[in-house]
């Protein structure tokens, strides 16, 4: 692969930035397409959720979490190394989803 | 979290992918619109969509009136979509609230992908009680932690709100100091027993 794929959640990103060609029209039509194609996978939109999220959420807010061992492990171990699957367990309005 | 590893990622060969279940939108997520949220996600920050992608869809176009994705060709497509992805972090927040008839399909879907591309990391919270469906899907592989709050979130949350808060003008300071002495003051011994949770765990 060239440039690294550096994602986003953000579902309908510009496009035509991730594709490196001189012909404009051609942009246009993959665009197109591409958006047909992702359309196609899911109709569902996390992206917004997500932007509503972090509209509403506290900076720091479970920070704690995020220092903690088990994560830090979750989220730097490779292949074997470290547990795959992290389960964070709470009752509803514990700030969950507003981990930043 | 999902901007934190962004942020944390920048620049390198990863991908993050998200999910928020929701009680509201059962209709719409069902196990295969869940996974294929999650290859759109993954497609869409990739430079080009992938070839076997690309065939599969015009294939189901091709058909008459179209055709929706079965889940088990939303996890195959999945697959292929990692396949140029170093790292791939997917978050399913609050599976608690996906439905009983989507569940097993979700965790099963998560338990094949989490096999077949080494590169996956997932993400998922939900109440307590979910756990035993994620033990049964993902075991050897697991790690619990039991999120609360401690007592500075509590305080920022409640300055938050208090902001926000439209009607603010009307409280009293005196009240408003009340409650950020009184609510914080009773929440840290269940952060306590979190970490002591955490800390046994890690010593394991």
């Amino acid at each position: 692969m060239g440039p690294e794929p550096n994602a986003t959640v953000s579902g309908n990103q510009n496009c035509f930035n991730q594709i490196h060609s001189n012909n404009i029209t051609t942009n246009i039509t993959y665009a197109d397409e591409k958006a047909k194609v992702l359309n196609w996978l899911s109709p569902l939109q996390p992206h917004v959720r997500h932007n509503d999220v972090r509209d509403r959420r506290q900076d720091g807010l479970g920070e704690w979490f995020l220092q903690t061992d088990e994560f830090l492990r979750w989220r730097d171990g490779g292949g074997e190394s470290g547990k795959a699957t992290l389960f964070c367990s709470g009752n509803p309005g514990v700030g969950k989803t507003f981990l930043r | 979290m999902i901007d934190r590893l962004l942020e944390h990622f920048r620049g390198e060969n990863i991908a993050v992918a998200c999910v928020y279940c929701d009680f509201q939108d059962h209709e719409r997520q069902t196990a295969a619109n869940m996974v294929g949220a999650l290859t759109k996600q993954v497609v869409n920050a990739l430079k080009m969509v992938p070839p076997e992608i690309e065939e599969e869809f015009k294939r189901a176009g091709s058909e008459i009136g179209g055709r929706g994705l079965q889940v088990v060709e939303t996890v195959k497509l999945l697959g292929r979509a990692l396949a140029p992805v170093n790292r791939t972090f997917i978050c399913i927040d609050a599976l608690d609230e996906c439905s009983d008839k989507h569940l097993s399909q979700l965790l099963t879907s998560l338990q094949t992908i989490s096999q077949t591309s080494p590169g996956v990391r997932l993400f998922i919270t939900g109440r307590p009680h979910t756990r035993s469906a994620v033990e049964k899907y993902l075991p050897g592989s697991l790690q619990v932690i039991p999120f609360s709050p401690n007592s500075q979130d509590i305080r920022e949350y409640l300055e938050m709100r208090l902001k926000h808060d439209s009607d603010s003008g009307e409280m009293s300071p005196a009240l408003k100091a009340d409650i950020m002495k009184r609510i914080p003051e009773r929440i840290p011994d269940a952060y306590v027993i979190a970490n002591s949770i955490i800390e046994a765990a890690s010593n394991r």
